[in-house]
C-alpha cells in the first residue's frame, strides 16, 4: 500500500499525447447549455452551486427572523411585533432552518464535491438531483412567501396536535406546513438515493472502501439515515392531514386518537435529522484537518466506526423530546441510556481530529479556525446535551431557554461553523479566485463571539426560569439584561455573515477549468485539476491521500494517462465500479440537459402548493402535467447496449450496458424500497400504537368485521399477479434480443388487472361492513393501511403498463430488460406489503377474539 | 501494472460477487443487534405498561426486568457471534489479504466491541429503575 511507484517504472493504462480533438470532444460533450437554457442542465458542477446557493439564500432568510425575534425580546414588554406573528416567525424559522438550509445545504454540497472527491465524471442520475434542486427551490421560496401574506405555520417546527388539526388550527397555515415541506422530504429523499448510489458505484478506479473518503463514508451514513428516518415524517405529515382534510382522527382522544402518535412519528425522524446534518458536517471536518494539521487523518477506522455507531443509536434518542410526557420510567431510561451512549462516538471523533492537530503543525488559516471554533462551541453543546439527556434535568430544563442554548450550541457548532470552513476551504475548487482569509478572520471572529454572546446567557435565562416561545415577557424578572446581551450577540453573527456574503461578492467566480486550484496542498481528489467533464481521466487510487502519495498525479490526469481520458460513447458516461473493492463493472451512459426533469419540478411543486390553498382542480391538471413530464424523462433511459463494449484504457473493456444486481438502477430500486418499507412500518407502528391506548376498543364495539374470504381472495389475487410478472421474466430470458414474445405485455397486463382487482376487493370489504374512517382511530388506521396500499398499487399499474408500453416501442428486449427488472422488484414489494397489510388489518382484530 | 491496487482493479464482467449489502450489514453487525434489542425491549415495557402487565412476574422476576434481561443476553450473544466470526476471519489472513476485506473485518470487531458497551448499558436500567411507574 505504502510503495508509491514514480512515473518512470509504471505503464499508464493510456498513452501519451493522447489524439487530437479527444480533449475538445469532451468539452463539447459536457459543455453546459448556454442563456436561458442553463436552467436545463444537469452537471454536477452547476446544479451542486446553485444547489448551496439556494440554501444560503434560505439561511439569510431563517436568519432575519431570527433577529426579528431577538429584537423583538431586547427589551421587556416590547410591541414591535404581535404575538401572532411572532409564533409565525418562530415557527418559520425553525422549519425553514432545519428542512430549506441543513438537510438541502448538506446534500448540495455533496451534490457538488462527492463526485469530485470520487473522480467521478457525475453522479449516477444527475436529472435526478436536477429535479430534486427545482422542487425544493421553487417550493421552498413560495412556502417562505406564506409568511409575507400571514399565512405562515404558526404552531412550532414539530406541529404538535391537537393544537395543529381541524379543530384548533382551521387556517391554511398548518397545511402549508404538511404538504410544504412534506413535498420538500420527498426531494431530500431523491437526493438521499442519489447520494447512496454515488458512494456505492461511481468511484475512481481501486478506491475500496478503506480508501473511501471519510467525507464518503459520513455521506453514505447520512443518506441511510435519511432512508430510514424521512419516511416516519412523511407518514406522519399524511396522517395528520388525513385528519385535517378528511377528520380521520388519528390523533383526536376523544375518538380513539392520541396526539402522542404524532411525537413518536415526529421525534423518530426529528432526532436521527439532528445527526443527518451534524454528519455530513464531521465529515467534511475529517476532509480539511488533514490538510490544515499538514497530516493523514488520525485513526481513520475509528472515525468511520464512529459515523456508524451514530447512525445506529441515534434512532434511539427520540423520546429524550418526550421526557415530560408522563412515559413509564423504564421506558425514559431505556432513551437515557442511548443519549448518554450516542456521545462516545462524537467523543472518537472529535478525539480524532484533537491528535491529527496535535501529530500535525496547523497553520490558523480561515478554515482551520472555524474548526477550532466547531470544536469548542459543539462540545460545549455536546455537554449540556449530556445533561439534558438525564431525565429529571430535563423535567426542569424543559421549554426554557437553557433548551434554545443547547440546541444552538450543538447545532451552530455542529453545522454551521463546519459548513464555514468548508466554504473557505473548498471555494479554491468552485471559483476562480479563493476567498480573503483576511476578511474570513474578521468574519470568523464576529461570528464566534456572537454565537457565544447570544447563547451563553440563554442557559441562564432558562434556569432562572424564561420559558421558549414567548414573544414578550415582563419586567424585573431578572431577564432583562440577559436578553439585551442575547439580542446584542445576535446582530453580531448578522455581521459576520454579512461580511462573508460581502467576501463572496467580492471573490467568488464561476470557474470550471481555470479554478484557483490546490491552494492548500491537499491530498485528495477533489483538488485534481477540473472541469465541466470532472476530471480529464480516471486515475487509480492506491491509497487514502493520492495527492500526497503520487505528486505527479495531477499531472498525469490531467495528460490523460489515466482511464478513460475520452468520451468513448459518444456521450456523457460515468465509470461505475464495484461497492467494496472499487473495481470498473461498466460504463454508464448518462444523460445531458434537458427539460422534462425541469417541468416535471415545476409542476410537482404546483401541484402541492395548489392543494395547500385548496385549489383542488387547478393542482389535480398540475400533477398529470408533473406524471407527463415524468414519463418523457424515463422514456430515454434504459438505453440498452447501444453499441459494443468499450475501451477505457489499460486493456479494459467494458461493456456500457448492464443488468441485475450491478447496475445502478437496481440500487436505487432497493432503497427506494427501504424507504417504502420503512414507511409501511410506521404505519403499522401506528396501528400498534392506536391499538395499544385504546384496550377492550380495536375494535370499537358494534364494529362488523368483514368475512375472512375477503382477505383470502385479495391475497391470492397479489400472489397470482406476482407469479404472472415472475413467468413473464422467465420468458425474458436469453442472450439472443428477439422481440420477446406476446406472452410477457400479456401476462403483465393481466398482472397489473389482478392487482387493482386485490386492492378494490380490500377497500370493498371494509367499506360493505360498514366501517367509517371518520368515527374512530380504528376505522382510520384500517383504511390509512388499505389508502397507502392502494397508493402502491396504483403506481405498479402504471409501472406495469409503462413496461407494457416499452415493449410495444420495442425498447424491451432480453437483454435490455432494466425497466423491466425494476418493474419486477417493486411489483413483489408491493405484494409483499399487500399480504402484510391484509393479516393485520383483517387478521389482528379477529387474534384479539373479535367477530 | 503498479502496486496492488492495481491488481485489484482488473476488471470483469463478474456478477456483483462481493454481495456487499451483506457485508456491510455483517461489519456493522453488532448494532444491527442492538437495534434489535432496543425494539424489543422498548416494545415490551410499552406494552405491558400501557395493558398493566407490570406486575406480572416469571421465575420470581418481574415481567418487565425478565424480558429486558432476556433481550440484552440475546443481544450480547449475537453480537458475541458476529465478533467471533469476525476473529476467525482475523486469523485465516495473510500479507496477501485484500485490504478492503481487512477493513471490513476490523470494522465489524470495532463495531462488535463498541456495540457490546451499547447492549449492556442499554439493559442497565432494568436493574435500577421499577418497571411502569
Amino acid at each position: 500500500m505504502k510503495a508509491s511507484p514514480t512515473s518512470e517504472n509504471i505503464d499508464y493504462p493510456n498513452a501519451v499525447p493522447r489524439p487530437p480533438g479527444e480533449l475538445e470532444e469532451l468539452k463539447r460533450i459536457w459543455a453546459s447549455p448556454k442563456g436561458f437554457a442553463i436552467v436545463t442542465d444537469v452537471n454536477n458542477t452547476n446544479v451542486g452551486l446553485w444547489y448551496v446557493g439556494t440554501a444560503l439564500l434560505f439561511f439569510i432568510l431563517a436568519g432575519i427572523l431570527a433577529l426579528i425575534m431577538r429584537t423583538q425580546l431586547a427589551l421587556p414588554e416590547s410591541n414591535l411585533v404581535g404575538h401572532d406573528f411572532y409564533n409565525q416567525l418562530f415557527t418559520m424559522h425553525g422549519t425553514v432552518m432545519m428542512f430549506l438550509f441543513a438537510v438541502p445545504a448538506v446534500e448540495a454540497a455533496s451534490v457538488y464535491l462527492l463526485p469530485n472527491m470520487q473522480a467521478a465524471r457525475d453522479l449516477p442520475f444527475p436529472r435526478l438531483s436536477a429535479y430534486a434542486f427545482w422542487a425544493y427551490f421553487i417550493g421552498g421560496l413560495v412556502f417562505f412567501g406564506s409568511l409575507f401574506w400571514g399565512v405562515a405555520p404558526n404552531t412550532g417546527w414539530y406541529m404538535y396536535p391537537p393544537l395543529t388539526s381541524y379543530q384548533y388550527s382551521p387556517g391554511d397555515n398548518a397545511d402549508w406546513w404538511l404538504l410544504g415541506i412534506g413535498f420538500i422530504e420527498i426531494s431530500a429523499i431523491a437526493g438521499a438515493i442519489e447520494i447512496i448510489v454515488g458512494v456505492m458505484k461511481t468511484r475512481a478506479v481501486g478506491m475500496s472502501l478503506d480508501r473511501l473518503p471519510v467525507y464518503s463514508w459520513a455521506m453514505l451514513v447520512f443518506a441511510i439515515m435519511i432512508v430510514v428516518g424521512f419516511p416516519a415524517i412523511i407518514l406522519g405529515t399524511v396522517l395528520l392531514e388525513l385528519e385535517r382534510a378528511f377528520h380521520w382522527p388519528f390523533f383526536i382522544a376523544e375518538k380513539g386518537g392520541d396526539p402522542l402518535l404524532w411525537q413518536h412519528l415526529f421525534w423518530f425522524f426529528g432526532h436521527p435529522e439532528v445527526y443527518i446534518i451534524f454528519l455530513p458536517a464531521t465529515g467534511m471536518v475529517s476532509m480539511i484537518v488533514p490538510t490544515v494539521a499538514r497530516t493523514p487523518l488520525v485513526g481513520y477506522r475509528l472515525v468511520v466506526l464512529a459515523l456508524i455507531a451514530t447512525g445506529f443509536l441515534s434512532f434511539g434518542l427520540w423520546v429524550h423530546h418526550m421526557f415530560t410526557t408522563g412515559l413509564p420510567k423504564i421506558s425514559l431510561s431505556f432513551f437515557s441510556a442511548a443519549s448518554t451512549a450516542v456521545a462516545v462516538p462524537s467523543g472518537i471523533q472529535v478525539f480524532a481530529w484533537i491528535a491529527t492537530i496535535a501529530a500535525g503543525r496547523v497553520k490558523l488559516t480561515t478554515p482551520a479556525l472555524f474548526i477550532i471554533g466547531f470544536l469548542f462551541i459543539f462540545t460545549a453543546g455536546g455537554l449540556t446535551g449530556v445533561m439534558v439527556a438525564v431525565a429529571p434535568f430535563d423535567w426542569q430544563a424543559h421549554d426554557t431557554y437553557f433548551i434554545v442554548a443547547h440546541l444552538h450550541y450543538v447545532l451552530i457548532g455542529g453545522m454551521v461553523f463546519p459548513l464555514f470552513a468548508a466554504f473557505y476551504y473548498w471555494a479554491p475548487v468552485a471559483s476562480k479566485c479563493r476567498l480573503s482569509e483576511r476578511v474570513g478572520r474578521w468574519v470568523f471572529g464576529l461570528m464566534f463571539a456572537g454565537v457565544n454572546v447570544t447563547f451563553f446567557p440563554m442557559h441562564v435565562t432558562g434556569l432562572i426560569g424564561m420559558p421558549r416561545r414567548v414573544y414578550t415577557y415582563p419586567q424585573g424578572l431578572g431577564w432583562d439584561a440577559l436578553n439585551l446581551v442575547s439580542t446584542a450577540g445576535a446582530f453580531m453573527i448578522a455581521a459576520g455573515v454579512g461580511l462573508f456574503l460581502f467576501d463572496l461578492a467580492r471573490n467568488f467566480r464561476m470557474a470550471s477549468e481555470d479554478n484557483a486550484g490546490n491552494v492548500w496542498g491537499a491530498g485528495t481528489l477533489e483538488w485534481l485539476p477540473n472541469g465541466d467533464y470532472a476530471t480529464r481521466s480516471i486515475p487509480t487510487v492506491t491509497s487514502r491521500d493520492p495527492l500526497w502519495d503520487r505528486p505527479g498525479l495531477s499531472d498525469e490526469v490531467e495528460a490523460g494517462r489515466w482511464y478513460l481520458p475520452g468520451a468513448p460513447t459518444g456521450g456523457r458516461e460515468a465509470l461505475v465500479t464495484s461497492p467494496i473493492d472499487g473495481r470498473p463493472q461498466y460504463v454508464l451512459q448518462i444523460p445531458g440537459p434537458g427539460w422534462a426533469h425541469v417541468l416535471a419540478a415545476v409542476f410537482t411543486a404546483a401541484f402541492f402548493l395548489l392543494l395547500t390553498v385548496k385549489l383542488v382542480m387547478p393542482s389535480v391538471v398540475c400533477a398529470v402535467i408533473a406524471f407527463a413530464c415524468v414519463i418523457w424523462w424515463l422514456w430515454e433511459t434504459d438505453p440498452g447496449p447501444t453499441r459494443p463494449p468499450v475501451d477505457i484504457g489499460g486493456g479494459i473493456v467494458l461493456p456500457v450496458y448492464v443488468t441485475g444486481p450491478m447496475n445502478h438502477s437496481w440500487w436505487a430500486m432497493i432503497v427506494l424500497m427501504v424507504v417504502s418499507g420503512m414507511t409501511f412500518a410506521c404505519l403499522l407502528f401506528s396501528y400498534f400504537f392506536l391499538w395499544l391506548v385504546n384496550p377492550g376498543a380495536w375494535p370499537p364495539p358494534g364494529t362488523t368485521l368483514p368475512s375472512p374470504l375477503w382477505p383470502l381472495l385479495a391475497g391470492a389475487l397479489y400472489l397470482a399477479g406476482s407469479g404472472l410478472v415472475a413467468y413473464a421474466s422467465g420468458r425474458l430470458r436469453g442472450e439472443d434480443r428477439r422481440r420477446p414474445p406476446r406472452a410477457v405485455p400479456a401476462c403483465l397486463g393481466l398482472a397489473v388487472a389482478l392487482i387493482l382487482a386485490a386492492s378494490t376487493a380490500d377497500i370493498m370489504a371494509q367499506l360493505r361492513s360498514g366501517l367509517s374512517p371518520e368515527a374512530h382511530a380504528y376505522g382510520a388506521a384500517v383504511y390509512a393501511i388499505a389508502s397507502l396500499q392502494a397508493f402502491f398499487v396504483a403506481t405498479v399499474a402504471v409501472m406495469g403498463l409503462y413496461t407494457i408500453a416499452r415493449w410495444w416501442a420495442g425498447k424491451l428486449d432480453s437483454v435490455r430488460r432494466s425497466t423491466f427488472d425494476n418493474t419486477m422488484l417493486f411489483w413483489h414489494y408491493a405484494t409483499a406489503q399487500g399480504l402484510t397489510g391484509l393479516i393485520v388489518s383483517y387478521g389482528f382484530p379477529r387474534a384479539l377474539g373479535a367477530g | 501494472m503498479a502496486g496492488d491496487g492495481m491488481q485489484r482493479a482488473t476488471p470483469g464482467r463478474h456478477a456483483e460477487r462481493e454481495r456487499p449489502v451483506l457485508r456491510l450489514l455483517f461489519a456493522a453487525g453488532g448494532f444491527v443487534a442492538w437495534a434489535a434489542q432496543f425494539a424489543v425491549i422498548y416494545g415490551v415495557a410499552g406494552v405491558a405498561c400501557a395493558r398493566g402487565y407490570g406486575g406480572v412476574t416469571l421465575l420470581g422476576i418481574g415481567l418487565v426486568p425478565f424480558a429486558i434481561l432476556a433481550a440484552t443476553l440475546l443481544a450480547l450473544a449475537a453480537t458475541a457471534l458476529v465478533t467471533l466470526a469476525a476473529m476467525r476471519e482475523r486469523w485465516r489472513m495473510n500479507e496477501r489479504t485484500d485490504p478492503a476485506d481487512r477493513f471490513l473485518n476490523t470494522a465489524a470487531l470495532l463495531v462488535g466491541g463498541l456495540a457490546a458497551v451499547s447492549i449492556l448499558w442499554q439493559g442497565l436500567p432494568a436493574l435500577i429503575v421499577p418497571a411502569c411507574q
